[in-house]
């Protein structure tokens, strides 16, 4: 197998009406890894995840497996890259939610049979059996975004590009579309998320890029999230237990690489306890209070 | 907001007419509507809008439904009516202003209309009776062309959201003060709102096509469907069919 899944080079973008959305830009993903796309709203995000199967065709190159997709036959894109949309109204069509999930499948030309165990399993995997028979159009904006993440669950891709896969869902919803999506990339699929979810990044992405039309940024999630100035710049933030953790060093924790998600979170605070022999100091000096001045400031979170 | 009874708002209820293959449904009811409509005999005409009637009466779907519908296709019933009565040269009974009523008019008249009010009946109960979906996957297996079926498909699955596109749109108007008056800025947002409207569906348009594209779509849609023949689906679609062509016969021999 190629050692690179995505490559895209030097891509850049222009919307019709003269809106340059990308510019020369370049990212690649190893085959499964999963890559979380960050930036601001109007970055260009969807836009570049609408060229990798070729739906838009900018400037520059994008391989797929090695290939370049320019060459290749369209059919033969979509059976190895699957790709969710931002909005699931433009995602589902069909008459029933069945129809939709298995219309990927069918048109792959599986059996009858496969079909429908595909059909049944990525409807189960998304938490809505039982809506076979709905029309899509009538679904709730959150069931409508689980159906969209079905019916590429149900054409089993090898990359997956997810365009804000959890937003609108209440959060059992939104744990559980993670929950799939590591499971996924357990199984050794690529993905690519766009997403402002920031809290899930640590847990789930092994490599970061930031985009505002350019690619501002890229790294492992540590990297990025430890670089206030640029997340300042690109409006983002640092998970929350970051913060906090940064906070509790005030109060005179010692903690040099603040965890970024509740599983690191946990491990630390364990080590530290234990190093100490089962208990925690915390304590409050004159400098405390300015020093978490300093770090909300940092944040934004200055009142 | 405004209800949009769906026509095939009943397709969960039971009854036989609900229970029976739709494709053999389709088959055996649109042979009893051309035979209905060729009927040249008006007692014959008679006893398929009967035939009509006593099946709609067998699906089970309420009277208070049909009524709904047959409300928006009365008028147009009637208007053909008129128009044939006074229109069919003939023998005047009677007369008013320059027209002529004649024993002919009537005859016709009541012909038309009849089979016209059978025909839609029956259509009724094909579509009625089954989700739309599924009727679509009859036709599709009876061998109506593709294109055609998705032609009804995306009518069938967009005409809603467009309407509700526009009720979203106008009301979002409305929670920023603007009343429908006639007056020139009225019809200036209006249309500008039409518009938008064309723009937006426009758009969703290419949006799907892509998503369609994205999941290897090459102009055929292929959809998976269950239809098993038994026994009783057989005697239904005879016993229908049988009527359409007994009329025939009828007409034929006697008339
Ligand atoms: N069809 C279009 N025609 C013209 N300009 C467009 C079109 N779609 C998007 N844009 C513009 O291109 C830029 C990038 O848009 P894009 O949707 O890719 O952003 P995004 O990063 O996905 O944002 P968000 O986080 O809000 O989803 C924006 O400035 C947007 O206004
Ligand atoms: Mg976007």
């Amino acid at each position: 197998m190629p050692d690179i899944a995505v490559e895209v080079e030097a891509l850049s973008y222009k919307y019709p009406d003269g809106n340059l959305a990308l510019d020369n830009v370049s990212l690649s993903a190893s085959p499964g890894e999963l890559i979380a796309l960050l930036g601001p709203n109007g970055a260009g995000k969807s836009t570049l995840l609408l060229h990798l199967n070729g739906i838009l065709k900018g400037e520059g190159s994008i391989r797929i497996f090695g290939e370049d997709i320019k060459n290749k036959k369209r059919s033969k894109i979509i059976e190895k890259i699957g790709i969710v949309f931002q909005d699931p109204d433009d995602q589902l069509f069909m008459p029933t939610v069945f129809d939709d999930v298995a219309f990927g499948p069918l048109n792959m030309g599986l059996s009858k049979q496969e079909v429908k165990m595909r059909v049944e399993s990525a409807l189960k995997k998304v938490g809505l059996k039982g809506y076979e028979d709905r029309c899509p159009h009538n679904l709730s904006f959150g069931e409508k975004k689980k159906a969209a993440f079905a019916t590429i669950l149900s054409m089993e891709p090898e990359i997956i590009i997810l365009d804000e896969p959890a937003s609108n869902l209440d959060p059992q919803s939104s744990r559980a579309l993670f929950k799939i999506i590591k499971e996924l990339k357990d199984k050794g699929k690529t993905i690519i998320i766009a997403t402002h979810d920031i809290g899930i990044v640590p847990e789930i992405a092994d490599k970061i890029y930031i985009l505002d039309h350019k690619i501002i940024a890229e790294g492992t999630p540590r990297q990025i999230f430890s670089d206030a100035d640029l997340l300042k710049k690109t409006n983002l933030e640092a998970p929350k237990i970051t913060m906090l953790f940064e906070i509790l060093t005030c109060f005179g924790y010692n903690c040099n690489d603040l965890p970024l998600s509740i599983d690191e979170a946990i491990t630390h605070l364990t080590q530290s306890i234990e190093t100490k022999g089962g208990h925690m100091h915390l304590h409050i000096h004159e400098h405390t209070h300015n020093e978490i001045k300093k770090i909300t400031k940092k944040y934004g979170h200055h009142k | 907001m405004l209800e949009f009874p769906k026509i095939d708002k009943y397709a969960g209820i039971k009854s036989p007419i609900h229970s029976w293959d739709q494709r053999a449904k389709t088959v055996s009811i649109l042979l009893l509507i051309t035979s209905i409509v060729l009927a040249q005999d008006i007692r014959l005409a008679v006893f398929g809008l009967f035939c009509a009637i006593l099946l709609v009466y067998v699906s089970n779907i309420p009277l208070s439904f049909i009524g709904r519908y047959m409300h928006s296709i009365i008028p147009f019933i009637l208007f053909f009516f008129i128009i044939l009565l006074f229109t069919v040269p003939g023998k005047a009974i009677h007369s008013i202003y320059f027209l002529n009523i004649s024993i002919e008019g009537i005859y016709l008249a009541s012909l038309i209309s009849m089979r016209m009010f059978a025909s839609i009946l029956l259509m009724f109960l094909l579509l009625g009776t089954a989700r739309f979906d599924h009727t679509l996957k009859a036709f599709e297996k009876l061998g109506v062309p593709n294109k055609f079926v998705q032609i009804l498909m995306f009518s069938y699955r967009y005409i809603f959201v467009l309407i509700e596109e526009f009720q979203r749109i106008s009301r979002s108007m409305d929670v920023r003060g603007f009343r429908k008056k006639t007056n020139m800025y009225s019809m200036k947002t209006l249309g500008k709102a039409v518009g938008i409207l064309f723009v937006k569906s426009y758009e969703r348009s290419i949006n799907t096509y892509h998503a369609m594209t994205s999941r290897g779509y090459d102009g055929t849609i292929r959809t998976l469907s269950e239809f098993k023949m038994n026994n009783i689906d057989w005697v239904k679609s005879f016993m229908v069919a049988g009527l359409a062509v007994m009329l025939q016969g009828i007409g034929f021999v006697y008339v």
